[in-house]
């Protein structure tokens, strides 16, 4: 036996012994323990004081203390807590810990930044898919006029986890997997900034996840995603699971974006000046500001809406002084920028997929880059457009019809660098250019279908109907859900070393693209004729439409499950090899070995040109993989 | 093909394009769109709605035509690895870009503006409506609670009924608010929706035009039977509103005294939790 | 098994990769600096639905409820927080000055800053105990109930933030740290670490000085 040996002698020890340790079964454990242990705590309190008798059945306090407790058990057998308990008593920082092999590094805290992307792209694909399954079952209900699947009680649940999970889970839906995985890969660096930081977003988000789903073990929640005031003060227990919830995203979403920021300003390699970033990570700046200033208000707003529930106070409740108006302007504060933080990393894929597959270099960085900031900013000036029937402000109407409306300039900027992109390429129609083909024609419709809601006047008839609805599915699924699909077949190869196969991947888009447009189109229709949102029973004369929409619901569902086999098959089972550069990308992420080495680079690389350098002829041997560092 | 035919053809197919599909859209598809003309300020959306249609299209247009151009004559030829043109970007294109977005977008908002100000344009407007139509009004306060709308008229003795029912042609003056939690107050065929906000009163202003039924829904998700809150309401003749308002005020003569006097808002009772 | 386990040993170097040199301080210096910059403007936007609770409930007044008759704050425990918040700051701020200067001192400085925080902590509490009102007691009680108990969340975890420095500098001085980790020279560190959280905690004490303003003043 060799001291090499030793270090590694993991595999002999016995099972118990490997069970012991701070690891997914640990934190589940404790999160069980922390959880039952809040549970009683609250009960204590509550128990103990007349105050709180009335509210005693329902116990919101110990429901609350339980998933908080429960969620600090989770993260304590995770191993979250060690290094900041070490730093309580002295020990000098670090900047890595646990950063194994094998596949049990996946199950655990990990700060490789590339085992957190991977770990994300998996989690967030658990709830995506659930998320979606949820879709699929309202589209059920949906079917008839009035309620057979489900009562109004379950149908209101689904709608809202639906939702939640979808607002929530998806805020990092981009940036979760692919920025995490590449960024610093894309600017030279060998870490993020903060490692433990990027791996707590992640099982934070998971443990959020979670609790979501526990809400029907409470009764649901009657709010859809929006949460508002006072039903949401009126509604049963499975609210907490929905507030706890979103502000555990919150939490996450606010630390992800800081360490996104705190990667892109401070860790980029020599000569990666500002106008040679690739432009995803221009998206991922300007999606992480708005991350970290937006989710802290979600994360006030929230605990407010808690401590309505459960201490009594009156934020929201107009019999003590509050008002439903207050909790509107501080949800939509957070809940527009929310929707860029969604829209916003989609744009940087499509742009930074484009040059790859038109082989020309991003036609008008500065423009793209000015475009993404500007909606960046904007978006903090137009919230008040969710409330145009409201009675808020009714006089600033004009003012956010204009803010809202000038969003549309910035957004306008990214089309025309798409079109100018393209504009006589050597385009090559692989399934992420395909993907970014039909965000244009999605995010199209989505932008100009948002004309007519941002339109106070017009605003009157499609707000709260299934106009609005189609509009922001078109927005974030046309918009959102596409990119990710092309960063999946784009990344996957280099992630994995394995790659999609393409018959079943073509069959994948052409089914997602022709169902979501048959879906999603029909309800513009379906609202304009006066369908409102979240409801379980409507009238006769839309019952054909919404069984047209059911129908095509179900079978993008089944384009979805195209996706899953293809994936199945593909990196499982088959485990088709993929080219070292597919795609023959310049871009720096393409230009390292694949697996990447866990420094990711041997020799931080010196950077003197911007990524997309295409546009000349390309030498014989540009497909094989260039030395790191060159 | 030189970068000037590529252009020609393309401005060329939009606009052709554009100068069929615009007018098309505005004249067929126009009249029909919704909400009809049930009352002054549902004509006014569907104008409303006509306009937006027709600016959106040949914007729609320019970037799908510009899409297909692109898929069919921008591509790699098979089997060939050739690069495109270095272009990087174009100062001209671009500035016109800015100039005519802003121009359109400015445009969009100063029209929705005058919209606006004229009649309300049936959007819930709070307690100081800001865009008020002059003349004469009829009050009508709309009560929302879990899950129904009753309706309450000032001017006659403040009688409470579960139907709504208003004279045509006259501007009638909906006072929204809600008992307990946030509703919307939406009359389809009159293109009016507004909130009921606990403790708020939201005025909106609509002027019927036509003698018929309306569909009136809640279109704010507030609770499990928020799918149930839907009612119908009719527009009548004068002279019929005020035999039918007489008649109500006879049916509730008996509870008349258990209501609360007339208020613009009333205090919720106490949260009763457990919906 | 000695086989086995050499082949395993030969994957575990492929996989980690080659040895790279450990990072210069400098790199993480400008993290703390940026990180500290953006929790103070994550922490403005969590603080500002508080700010904005404040005046929009006080404006409305619904129901005349914002602060009905008896319900106010405890003003000589205002005045007391406040004076050790500005000491506090002030005694912390002194700390960085000095350890710029290397003054082996400054650890008593923060040692200080760090008992005037904790004494905020526990005359925050005081104040909640004997108060004369409760969070139920309308629109002003529950913003400043909110309020108040988030800030002083706020404050403990910049008190341990700070703490973390003046431990790592006490045990630095019997042990100086190794430099064989991921870090050159980790010790390095504690200048730019401890810069940072001053920073937060002189940002945290300006919005202590609005804290006694909006909620005992105006």
């Amino acid at each position: 036996m060799s001291t090499s040996a030793a270090s590694v002698a993991l595999p002999q020890r016995p099972l118990w012994r490997r069970l012991i340790g701070f690891n997914l079964l640990t934190a589940v454990l404790l999160g069980i323990g922390g959880y039952y242990l809040g549970w009683f705590l609250g009960n204590q309190v509550t128990g103990a004081s007349y105050y709180y008798e009335p509210k005693v059945n329902e116990s919101d306090v110990s429901l609350l203390l339980a998933y908080v407790m429960g969620v600090i058990g989770f993260l304590a057998g995770l191993g979250f807590l060690n290094y900041p308990a070490s730093r309580l008593i002295g020990r000098p920082p670090s900047l890595r810990e646990k950063e194994g092999h094998g596949w049990t590094r996946y199950l655990g805290l990990c700060t490789d930044h590339k085992v957190v992307g991977i770990q994300y792209l998996l989690g967030i694909g658990f709830f995506l898919f659930i998320a979606a399954l949820n879709a699929m079952l309202i589209r059920v209900e949906l079917l008839n006029p009035t309620p057979t699947a489900f009562g109004p009680n379950q149908y209101l649940s689904l709608v809202g986890m639906h939702g939640t999970m979808m607002m929530g889970m998806m805020t990092s839906g981009i940036l979760g997997p692919f920025a995490n995985y590449f960024v610093p890969l894309m600017i030279g660096a060998r870490r993020m900034a903060f490692p433990r930081i990027e791996a707590l977003t992640f099982w934070l988000l998971m443990a959020a996840g979670f609790i979501l789903t526990s809400t029907v073990f409470f009764g649901g929640f009657p709010t859809g995603w929006t949460g508002y005031e006072p039903l949401n003060d009126q509604a049963v227990m499975g609210m907490d699971s929905y507030i706890i919830f979103f502000a555990l995203v919150g939490v996450s979403m606010a630390l992800l974006g800081l360490n996104m920021i705190a990667t892109i300003v401070t860790m980029r390699a020599p000569g990666l000046t500002w106008s040679r970033l690739p432009i995803f990570c221009w998206s991922v700046l300007a999606t992480s500001i708005l991350m970290v200033l937006a989710a802290p208000t979600l994360i006030a707003t929230l605990l407010m809406a808690a401590f309505d529930r459960t201490i009594s106070t009156s934020f929201f409740v107009t019999s003590g002084g509050g008002s439903s108006y207050l909790f509107e302007n501080l949800f939509w504060f957070f809940g527009h920028p929310e929707v860029y933080v969604l829209a916003l990393p989609g744009f940087g894929i499509v742009l930074e997929l484009l040059p790859v597959f038109a082989r020309k270099p991003l036609w008008g960085y500065r423009l793209a880059v000015a475009g993404m900031l500007g909606v960046s900013l904007l978006s903090f000036f137009v919230w008040q457009h969710h409330l145009f029937v409201s009675g808020i402000n009714a006089d600033l109407r004009p003012f956010y019809m204009l803010s809202t409306e000038i969003i549309s300039l910035p957004t306008g900027f990214i089309f025309l660098c798409v079109m100018g992109t393209l504009w006589r390429g050597r385009a090559t129609f692989t399934v992420p250019m395909l993907f970014c083909l039909a965000w244009t024609f999605n995010f199209l419709i989505g932008g100009l279908s948002g004309v007519f809601v941002s339109d106070a006047p017009a605003d009157a008839d499609t707000h709260g109907t299934f106009f609005v609805m189609a509009h922001f599915h078109y927005t974030i699924v046309g918009g959102l859900i596409f990119a990710f699909f092309a960063a999946i077949y784009y990344w996957v190869p280099k992630m994995t070393g394995l790659r999609f196969n393409e018959r079943l991947a073509k069959i994948h888009f052409w089914t997602m693209f022709i169902f979501f447009n048959t879906t999603f189109m029909p309800l513009f229709v379906l609202g304009m004729k006066g369908m409102p949102r979240r409801v379980v029973d409507y009238a006769t004369n839309l019952v054909p439409l919404n069984r047209w929409v059911s129908i095509n619901a179900f079978l993008l569902g089944a384009s979805m499950l195209v996706f899953i086999a293809n994936a199945v098959y593909s990196l499982v089972l088959a485990r088709l090899p993929a080219e070292a550069n597919p795609w023959r990308s310049r871009s720096l992420e393409w230009q390292t070995p694949t697996p990447v080495p866990v420094n990711n680079f041997e020799t931080i690389p010196v950077i003197d040109s911007d990524p997309y350098d295409y546009g000349t002829p390309l030498p014989a041997h540009a497909g094989e993989p260039l030395a790191a560092g060159g | 093909m030189s970068e000037t035919n590529h252009f020609r053809r393309l401005m060329l197919l939009w606009l052709g394009a554009s100068a069929v599909a615009t007018p098309l859209v505005v004249v067929v598809l126009g009249p029909s769109l919704p909400p009809g003309n049930g009352s002054a300020q549902a004509s006014g959306h569907v104008t409303d709605n006509t306009v937006l249609l027709g600016m959106a299209t040949p914007v729609f247009l320019l970037v799908v035509v510009y899409l297909i151009y692109a898929v069919t004559n921008f591509r790699q030829q098979p089997g060939a690895v050739l690069e495109g043109p270095a272009v990087r970007g174009d100062a001209r294109v671009q500035t016109s870009w800015i100039v005519i977005t802003s121009v359109l977008v400015l445009a969009l908002a100063a029209y929705g503006t005058a919209e606006l100000v004229g009649d309300g344009a049936g959007s819930g407007q709070g307690p100081n409506p800001a865009f008020a139509p002059s003349g004469k009004k009829l009050q009508v306060q709309v009560i929302a609670q879990e899950w129904a709308f009753t309706y309450r008229y000032p001017s006659y003795g403040g009688v409470e009924t579960p139907h709504l029912v208003i004279p045509v042609d006259t501007t009638i003056e909906f006072h929204v608010t809600s008992l307990d939690v946030i509703h919307s107050f939406w009359a389809y065929q009159l293109g009016v929706k507004a909130d009921a906000n606990p403790q708020v009163d939201n005025i909106v202003f609509v002027k019927p035009t036509k003698q018929e039924a309306f569909n009136i829904r809640c279109s704010e998700l507030c609770g499990i039977w928020h799918g149930y809150m839907f009612d119908t309401g009719r527009v009548v003749s004068a002279a019929a509103f005020q035999t039918w308002i007489r008649q109500q005020q006879a049916v509730f003569a008996p509870v008349a005294g258990y209501l609360p006097p007339y208020s613009t808002t009333y205090l919720p009772q106490p949260s009763g939790r457990g919906t | 098994m000695a086989e086995a386990s050499e082949h395993l040993g030969a994957m575990a170097a492929v996989a980690l990769g080659v040895e790279i040199p450990p990072e210069p301080p400098e790199v993480g210096a400008r993290q703390h600096y940026l990180a500290a910059r953006l929790l103070a403007g994550a922490t403005s936007f969590f603080f500002l639905a508080f700010v904005f609770a404040y005046f929009y409930l006080r404006s409305l007044n619904v129901e005349h409820m914002w602060r009905p008759k008896g319900v106010g704050p405890e003003q000589g425990y205002g005045v007391a927080i406040l004076i050790c918040t500005l000491a506090s700051g002030a005694l912390a701020i002194l700390a960085a000055r000095m350890l710029g200067r290397e003054q082996r001192s400054w650890v008593r400085a923060a040692s200080g800053a760090l008992g005037l925080g904790l004494a905020v902590v526990v005359l925050q509490c005081l104040e909640w105990a004997t108060q004369n009102f409760g969070p139920a007691s309308g629109a002003y009680a529950s913003v400043y109930c909110g309020w108040t108990c988030f800030y002083v969340l706020a404050v403990i975890g910049t008190l341990y933030w700070l703490e973390t420095h003046v431990a790592t500098e006490l045990r630095a001085r019997r042990r100086p740290a190794a430099t064989g980790g991921d870090i050159f020279e980790p010790d390095r560190l504690i200048k730019p670490g401890l810069d940072a959280a001053v920073f937060y905690w002189g940002y945290l004490v300006g919005l202590g000085v609005l804290t006694y303003i909006v909620l005992y003043l105006v």
